[in-house]
C-alpha cells in the first residue's frame, strides 16, 4: 500500500496545536499574570508547570507558630504503625491514676482514653511535650517520656476496648443530636460526626462517645477562648467560636450519656 | 445476525435490567434532598448515589457499548464472529464484576460515591469488582480488535464498514482510557485499602482518575454516533451525507478525547496552571468531530427530507418521517446534545468553570448529556435490534414514541432547574439543604421542578422495560435483517489514514506522554505527597 500523506498533515497539526498551547500556557499567560513581571522567564515556566522549585517562598518570619509539631505525613504514618502496646502497658502505671487502669477515668475533670485512636492520643502527648498544649497539669508526666515511650503509651490505650462504643445515649437531647449530625452550615460549625465519628474518623480527632462531660466541656470553651490552640489549621477554634455556653454544655452532657457496658 | 443474536440479547437485557433498577434510586436521591421530603441519613443517600452511579456509568452503557458492537460486528462484517465462548465468559465477568460492587455497596461497605476520588476509601471488594468489570470490557476490546484485523487481511485493499471502524475506534479509546482508573485502583487504592500502605497519594489518584473520567464518556457516546452515522440516515429513508466524514470524525474522538481530563481538575493545587491550559485547549479540539457530526447527520436528513417531497429552506424537516422511533430519539438526543454542549464549553473554560465548579450545574451537565442525548440513542439502538434480536415484531409503536416523548421532557424537567439551582451556588454531593435559610428559599421550587422531573423518568423507563418484555413475548414474524445506511458515495478504496489505526493509536499515546508524562512523574517522584486515607461506610 503507498503512503498516505494524511498521516504527515495531522502529526504535525498536533505537535503544532500542542506547541502553541504550550508556549500560551506555560509563557504568555504566566507572564500576563499580576506580580509576574518580577519573574525571569525560567521560573516562569517552573511556575507553570507545576515545580515547586523556583517558587517564592512565602516569608515565615513574622508568622504566627505551627499550632502543632504533629503532621500527618507519610513517616508519622509509619511511625504510628510501629507502636509495642504491651511495653506502653507496662509504664502506664502512672497514667491509671488519673485515667483509670481500662482507660476509663473516674472523675469527670479527666478525660478516658480507652480505644481511641492510636493518632489522636499521640499528637496529644507530643503537643504536651512541645508546649503546644497547656502542659499546666501533664506537663510534669511528659516531660520525661521518650519518642518509643510516646508511642507505646499510645498505642496502649488505643488497644484498650472503648467500652461506649456499642451503646446509645442515655438522653438523647434532639438540639444536641442536631448539632453532632448535621451542625450549623449557617454558622459554619461542621458537624462534630463528620470528624470524630461516626460518620467520619479524621486523624488525630479523638473518640467523643462517653468521654467526660466536665472534660469536654471545658476544653470546648478553651477552644472558643484560644486558651487552647495546638488544632492543626484552628479546626477546632473555628468550629468551638460560633457555639454557644449552652450548646458547649449540651454537647459534653449528650456525649457523656453514652452507657458503659462496663463499670465506670 | 450469523449467530450471536442470543450474545447481544443477553447484552442488552442485562443493560436494561440494571438500568431498571438504578434509575429508581435517582428519582428517590431527587426527592430526598428537595423540600418536598424529610432529611434523611446521609449514609443512605450516599449509598444510593453510589449504587446508581456504579450502575450507569459502569455497567450500563459497557454492556450496551459491548452488544452493540458484537451486533455491529457480525453484521457489518457479514459473518459469523469467532471467540464466542470468550465474548460470553466477557459477558459473565461484567455480570460478576457489577454484583460484586453492588453487593457490597448494599452492604453499606462503600458509600464514596462512583468517583474514585481518595482519601474517601471503600472496601476492596467495591473496587475488585469494578476491576473484574472492566476485565471483561477487555475481552471484547481484544474481540473486536481481532475481528476489524482479520477482516482487513482478507479483504486486502478493501474499506472497513464504517460501522465496524468507528466500534474498532471505540474499543482502542477504551483500552487505552481504561488504564488511568485500572492503575488507580491497582496501584493506589487498593494496597491502602488491604492495609500495605499507611497513606495514599490523593493528588496522584486524580490525576490518574481524571485519564478516564473524561474519555469514558466518549466511550459511552460511541455507541451513539455510530447510530448517527451508520442507522440514522437509512431509518429517515434517505442516505449517509459523507462515509469520509465520519470516519474523520470517529478519528478525532479518538486522538482527542483521552489526554483533555485536567479540566475536571481546575481547583486542584497538584497541577500546574500551564498544563491546566494545554488540557484545556485540547478540549476545546473534541467540539471538532461534534461538529463535523452534527453537520454531517443534519446533511444526510436534510437528503432524506427532500427524497420525501420536502422543499423549501425547512420544509425537508417536516417531511421528515416522525412517527419511527429512530428519527424521534435521534432529534431528541441532538437538541439536547446541543444544551449540553454549550454547557460543556462553559465548563472547560477556567475562569467561567470557578463559578460552576462543584455545583449542581455540574450535575446537570452530565446528566443531560449522558443521560439525555446518549442513553435516549440506547433506547433507540434497541428498538432498532429488538426485532432482529428476537424474531418478534416491536409492540405498540404509539408507546415506544410516547416513551421517547417522556424521557426527553422528563430529562428537560430534570436538569434544565438543576443547572439553574447550580448557578444559584447549591453545591452538588450534598444529602440535604435547609431551605427554611433565606439564602437557600429560592432554590426550593426548582429544586421541586428537578426532582418531579425524577419520576418522571422513573415512568419512562417502566415504560421502556414494559414494552421490551411485551416485544419479546409477542407471536414470532419475520423481520427484515439489520443494514447500515448507504452513503451517498460509498467508499470504494481509502487512503490508509481512513482505513487503520496504528497511527492513530502512536499519537493518542504520543500525546498523552506530553499531556500527564509531567504531572504524573512529578506525583511520583515527590516525597510526603501521601495523606490518611478515609474509609467510609454505613456505621
Amino acid at each position: 500500500m503507498k503512503s498516505d500523506p494524511r498521516f504527515a498533515v495531522w502529526i504535525a497539526g498536533t505537535i503544532v496545536l500542542f506547541l502553541v498551547a504550550g508556549v500560551v500556557g506555560f509563557v504568555w499567560l504566566p507572564s500576563a499574570q499580576p506580580g509576574a513581571g518580577a519573574l525571569d522567564l525560567w521560573t516562569t515556566i517552573c511556575r507553570a508547570v507545576g515545580l515547586p522549585i523556583g517558587t517564592t517562598q512565602a516569608s515565615t518570619r513574622g508568622a504566627g507558630q505551627p499550632a502543632s509539631d504533629v503532621a500527618w505525613t507519610t513517616a508519622t504514618r509509619d511511625h504510628l504503625a510501629r507502636g509495642d502496646a504491651a511495653r506502653g502497658a507496662a509504664i502506664a502505671a502512672t497514667c491509671n491514676n488519673c485515667h483509670g487502669t481500662n482507660g476509663v477515668s473516674a472523675d469527670a475533670a479527666f478525660p478516658n482514653l480507652a480505644g481511641h485512636s492510636v493518632d489522636a492520643i499521640y499528637k496529644q502527648l507530643e503537643d504536651f511535650k512541645s508546649g503546644k498544649r497547656n502542659t499546666d497539669v501533664m506537663g510534669v508526666y511528659v516531660a520525661s517520656l521518650s519518642a518509643q515511650d510516646v508511642l507505646d503509651l499510645a498505642t496502649h490505650f488505643a488497644s484498650l476496648p472503648n467500652p461506649f462504643a456499642a451503646s446509645a445515649p442515655g438522653s438523647p437531647n434532639p438540639a444536641a443530636r442536631n448539632l453532632i449530625e448535621v451542625g450549623s452550615p449557617m454558622r459554619s460549625i461542621v458537624s462534630c460526626a463528620v470528624c470524630h465519628g461516626p460518620v467520619g474518623l479524621v486523624p488525630g480527632a479523638p473518640e467523643l462517645r462517653g468521654q467526660q462531660r466536665a472534660y469536654v466541656e471545658q476544653q470546648l470553651q478553651a477552644f472558643k477562648s484560644g486558651l487552647r490552640h495546638n488544632d492543626i489549621s484552628e479546626q477546632m477554634r473555628n468550629v468551638a467560636r460560633p457555639l454557644t455556653a449552652e450548646e458547649i454544655a449540651m454537647l459534653a452532657a449528650y456525649y457523656a450519656s453514652f452507657a458503659s457496658s462496663t463499670s465506670r | 445476525m450469523y449467530g450471536s443474536d442470543r450474545l447481544v440479547l443477553a447484552h442488552f437485557w442485562a443493560a436494561f435490567a440494571a438500568f431498571a433498577l438504578a434509575i429508581p434510586l435517582g428519582a428517590w436521591q431527587m426527592l430526598v434532598r428537595s423540600p418536598l421530603h424529610r432529611w434523611v441519613d446521609p449514609e443512605q443517600y450516599y449509598r444510593a448515589v453510589t449504587a446508581h452511579g456504579t450502575t450507569l456509568a459502569y455497567v450500563f452503557p459497557t454492556l450496551i457499548a459491548m452488544g452493540f458492537g458484537y451486533a455491529v460486528c457480525a453484521v457489518s462484517l457479514g459473518r459469523p464472529m469467532h471467540g464466542m465462548r470468550l465474548a460470553w465468559a466477557a459477558f459473565w465477568l461484567v455480570i460478576a464484576g457489577a454484583a460484586i460492587a453492588l453487593a457490597t455497596i448494599a452492604a453499606g461497605d462503600a458509600t464514596v460515591l462512583y468517583t474514585f476520588y481518595p482519601p474517601l476509601t471503600a472496601s476492596p471488594f467495591y473496587y475488585l469488582g469494578v476491576l473484574v468489570a472492566v476485565a471483561g470490557s477487555w475481552i471484547w476490546i481484544g474481540l473486536m480488535v481481532s475481528h476489524f484485523a482479520r477482516w482487513k487481511r482478507d479483504h486486502p485493499g478493501l474499506p472497513v464498514p464504517l460501522a465496524m471502524f468507528a466500534t474498532t475506534a471505540g474499543a482502542l479509546l477504551w483500552a487505552w482510557t481504561s488504564l488511568g482508573v485500572g492503575s488507580e485502583i491497582l496501584f493506589l487504592i487498593l494496597p491502602n485499602a488491604f492495609g500495605w500502605t499507611p497513606t495514599i497519594d490523593a493528588g496522584l489518584a486524580r490525576v490518574l482518575f481524571s485519564w478516564t473520567l473524561h474519555a469514558i464518556v466518549y466511550f459511552w457516546l460511541f455507541p451513539a454516533y455510530i447510530a448517527f452515522y451508520t442507522l440514522l440516515p437509512q431509518a429517515a429513508g434517505g442516505r449517509l451525507y459523507s462515509d469520509g466524514m465520519g470516519r474523520i470524525a470517529f478519528l478525532l474522538l479518538l486522538v482527542f478525547s483521552m489526554p483533555i481530563g485536567f479540566h475536571h481538575l481546575f481547583a486542584d493545587p497538584q497541577i500546574g496552571a500551564g498544563f491546566k491550559f494545554v488540557h484545556t485547549v485540547f478540549t476545546g479540539m473534541v467540539a471538532v468531530p461534534t461538529l463535523l457530526t452534527i453537520f454531517t447527520i443534519c446533511a444526510s436528513l436534510e437528503i432524506a427530507g427532500r427524497l420525501r417531497g420536502g422543499r423549501g429552506l425547512f420544509g425537508w424537516i417536516a417531511a421528515l418521517p416522525w412517527d419511527r422511533p429512530f428519527v424521534l430519539a435521534s432529534a431528541f438526543a441532538m437538541v439536547m446534545l446541543g444544551l449540553g454542549g454549550a454547557s460543556g464549553v462553559i465548563n472547560m473554560s477556567y475562569a467561567l468553570n470557578s463559578t460552576v465548579h462543584n455545583t449542581q450545574w455540574v450535575t446537570g451537565h452530565f446528566h443531560l448529556i449522558y443521560g439525555g442525548s446518549i442513553v435516549i440513542m440506547y433506547f433507540a439502538i434497541a428498538y432498532e435490534l429488538w426485532p432482529r434480536l428476537t424474531g418478534r415484531p416491536l409492540a405498540a409503536p404509539k408507546l415506544v414514541r410516547l416513551q421517547l416523548w417522556i424521557w426527553f421532557i422528563g430529562m428537560l424537567v430534570t436538569t434544565l432547574p438543576w443547572h439553574l439551582v447550580g448557578l444559584m451556588g447549591q453545591p452538588r454531593r450534598m444529602p440535604y439543604y435547609d431551605y427554611t435559610d433565606p439564602a437557600l428559599a429560592a432554590q426550593a421550587i426548582w429544586v421541586s421542578v428537578s426532582a418531579i422531573g425524577g419520576f418522571v423518568l422513573v415512568l419512562s423507563a417502566l415504560l421502556l422495560i414494559g414494552i421490551l418484555i411485551a416485544s419479546h413475548r409477542a407471536p414470532a414474524a419475520a423481520a427484515s435483517p439489520l443494514t447500515f445506511s448507504l452513503a451517498v458515495n460509498p467508499p470504494r478504496s481509502l487512503p490508509r489514514s481512513l482505513n487503520g489505526f496504528t497511527a492513530w493509536v502512536l499519537l493518542v499515546v504520543a500525546l498523552t506522554v506530553a499531556n500527564y508524562g509531567y504531572p504524573v512523574a512529578q506525583s511520583l517522584l515527590l516525597r510526603n505527597t501521601g495523606v490518611a486515607a478515609y474509609p467510609v461506610k454505613v456505621q
